[in-house]
């Protein structure tokens, strides 16, 4: 068995909206406002092998981003713990759960929004090499130029500023910005979503060309399963906060098991273009706010029991390599 | 997998690293009224500043000063047949000269309070910005209240306090000013903080600095430098208001706004001139700073760039 690069264990982020001035007041004359609670990642644990690619597909809402988010240190988990290397991530000193963070890089959805509009391409990438000294400032030029031809730029655009780009140069440059600090391990946080199909295309063959060359591990969030299936060894299926069955990609779409997912793949007309099953997800995602006792999917689920408005199902490996947290499997 | 490093040659067109700024600054010149605004501001502030260059006279050296040329009116001569363009006072001083020397005054004050106010104002919206929690709320408060306050009043009781003087003129202002910058800033800076480049930037393990002086500060800019613009012409006028008040800089170095005083009684005695150049070119710089703020304001608003 290969050694994880990633790993996450129980981990859990709720993002809290206190209540503003005008509703504690309003509560002192009877009315009943309450302080509202997302949970957006709910004790999910997850590794990612070296050189593997994980896929994390799900609904809009449901947790991907923030997961993503906690992986690469821009958010801080609630609960539960991040293991980088093998290690520990709370348990290193400063210095080196840095380290350990910088190798964990993230590529954004939005290609502009994602980019400092009034930075030069040259400083957006070598900003951080040059702040943590993995090159000296005055070799970033060079440094810059390599990374830039590695994704498919000129290197003669480096002093253009992002709104000279196009939509897929823009993309390539948010790649070389994460790439510039050597990591071992890229969230690709719905990296495609924004561009076009035959740019998006050029993109994903960039992601496997680098994976193929420095030998990268991937997240790859997203909410489009055709691209999950191109590119991942094993898929996770995220539900309102919780993962709710992950398996090798070829089994998943071949035999998926929870509900959930099987809904999920019948949406999805490409993969099963001759024998249509309609059995397309009924009712709309509930809101995170107060999600559903027990299993979160029971309001939608076609086969809920009795026992599933109760009591949450389990992860439970119910093949190998092959899991899900559903009471009827 | 050759075929996917072709690139597009949609950039061949674009000059070569034209920034946002520049493309800006061409904006901004479009427009001939802000073109003659900045010429304008551009030529008093060279006048002001060099102004022994381009004045016959120091008028506040006594000894250059003859009171047989007092109250000559605009166009007449001196004694010695200097012609006076702009008349003189009742101690024989060219009206001209001093408006420059005044021009200076105000100038400098108006300038020197808004860098201060400025700078102060943007780092307490920043940090405000930043640690928020109750450090934010206490900042906000007092930015409320002091913005809610009478700038004119506010000052006046703190120069009533402080006595006469440029820099306390200057600090006056300063107090009654930075709120607008701390609140611009912590507008600002909340929305830059959220946006994904400083994510990324977070993602980078870059330091809150590094993050606040390449990612945040240059992107709060154009609006600093809207209300920055507004304000200037704000103090210079208030800097005025002050010293026509009595309130101000000192005697030894009037401003347009104690120019205007001091000719204040000649008014209704037929001498205009004393009083009314130097209002006109307080009128001239205020108008014509203003002029340039809505400018900015209209090229740097972000809802109007693309
Ligand atoms: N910064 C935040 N503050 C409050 N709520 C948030 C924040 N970020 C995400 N959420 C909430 O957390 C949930 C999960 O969001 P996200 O991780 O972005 O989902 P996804 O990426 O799968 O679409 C959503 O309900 C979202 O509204
Ligand atoms: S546990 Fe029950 S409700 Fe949840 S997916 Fe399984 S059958 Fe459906
Ligand atoms: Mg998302």
């Amino acid at each position: 068995m290969s050694e994880p690069a990633v790993e996450v264990r129980n981990l859990s982020k709720r993002f809290v909206r206190s209540l503003d001035f005008v509703e504690r007041v309003a509560n002192l004359v009877g009315a009943n406002y309450r302080e509202e609670v997302v949970s957006a990642v709910d004790r999910v644990s997850l590794r990612v092998d070296r050189a593997e690619v994980v896929g994390l597909v799900g609904e809009s809402g449901c947790g991907k981003s923030t997961l993503g988010r906690m992986l690469a240190g821009i958010l801080e988990p609630d609960d539960g713990e991040i293991l980088m290397g093998g290690e520990h991530l709370n348990r290193l000193d400063d210095r080196r759960r840095k380290a350990a963070l910088l190798s964990t890089q993230m590529v954004f959805q939005n290609p502009m929004a994602s980019l400092n509009p009034r930075m030069r391409v040259v400083d957006t990438i070598g900003q951080a090499p040059v702040k943590h000294s993995i090159v000296p400032a005055r070799e970033i030029v060079p440094y810059v130029d390599g990374i830039m031809r590695q994704v498919g730029l000129d290197p003669a655009t480096r002093n253009h500023y992002p709104h000279q780009f196009s939509g897929g140069q823009r993309a390539r440059i948010g790649i070389a910005r994460a790439l510039a600090v050597k990591p071992s391990v890229l969230v690709c946080d719905e990296a495609t979503a924004a561009l076009d199909v035959s740019i998006q295309a050029q993109v994903l063959n960039l992601f496997m060309r680098l994976r193929a060359q420095l030998g990268l591990t991937y997240l790859f969030v997203s909410h489009d399963l055709g691209v999950v299936r191109l590119l991942a060894d094993r898929v996770g299926v995220m539900y309102l906060g919780r993962i709710v069955e992950i398996a090798p990609a070829g089994r998943l779409f071949a035999d998926p098991q929870h509900p959930y997912t099987r809904a999920l793949l019948a949406d999805m007309p490409q993969l099963v273009a001759k024998k249509r099953r309609f059995v397309a997800i009924k009712g709309q995602l509930p809101s995170p706010l107060n999600p559903p006792m027990g299993c979160h999917f029971h309001p939608r689920c076609p086969m809920a029991v009795a026992r599933c408005r109760g009591e949450a199902p389990a992860l439970r490996e119910i093949a190998g390599n092959h899991s899900a947290a559903c009471h009827l499997v | 997998m050759s075929t996917v490093d072709q690139l597009p040659t949609e950039t061949a067109g674009v000059e070569e690293g034209e920034s946002m700024l520049r493309r800006q600054v061409r904006e901004y010149f479009r427009s001939p009224l802000a073109t003659a605004a900045t010429i304008t501001v551009a030529t008093l502030i060279l006048m002001a500043f060099f102004a022994p260059l381009f004045v016959p006279q120091n008028p506040y050296d006594l000894s250059q000063l003859d009171i047989m040329d007092g109250l000559l009116p605009p166009g007449e001569s001196t004694y010695s047949g200097r012609v006076l363009w702009l008349g003189s006072d009742e101690q024989g001083r060219d009206i001209y000269s001093a408006i420059l020397f005044g021009l200076r005054t105000s100038l400098t004050v108006g300038f020197l309070a808004t860098a201060i106010a400025c700078m102060l104002g943007t780092i307490i919206g920043v940090i405000s910005a930043y640690v928020g929690g109750w450090v934010d709320s206490f900042v906000m408060r007092v930015v409320d209240l002091q913005l809610s306050l009478p700038s004119i009043l506010v000052a006046l009781v703190l120069l009533a306090a402080f006595g006469r003087g440029i820099d306390k003129v200057i600090a006056a202002l300063v107090i009654v000013q930075w709120a607008y910058y701390a609140r611009t800033v912590r507008a600002a800076a909340l929305v830059e903080r959220g946006a994904e480049y400083v994510e990324a930037a977070r993602c980078l393990m870059l330091s809150n600095t590094q993050i606040v002086f390449r990612h945040v500060l240059p992107n709060c800019m154009p609006p600093i430098i809207v209300v920055a613009t507004a304000q200037i012409a704000h103090a210079i006028a208030l800097e005025a208001t002050l010293s026509f008040l009595g309130a101000g800089v000192p005697v030894t170095q009037p401003s347009l706004g104690m120019l205007i005083a001091s000719g204040y009684n000649y008014l209704l005695s037929g001498q205009y001139w004393i009083s009314t150049y130097p209002g006109v070119v307080l009128v001239i710089t205020v108008g014509a700073i203003n002029l340039m703020g809505d400018r900015l304001r209209d090229v740097l608003n972000p809802r109007l760039a693309n």
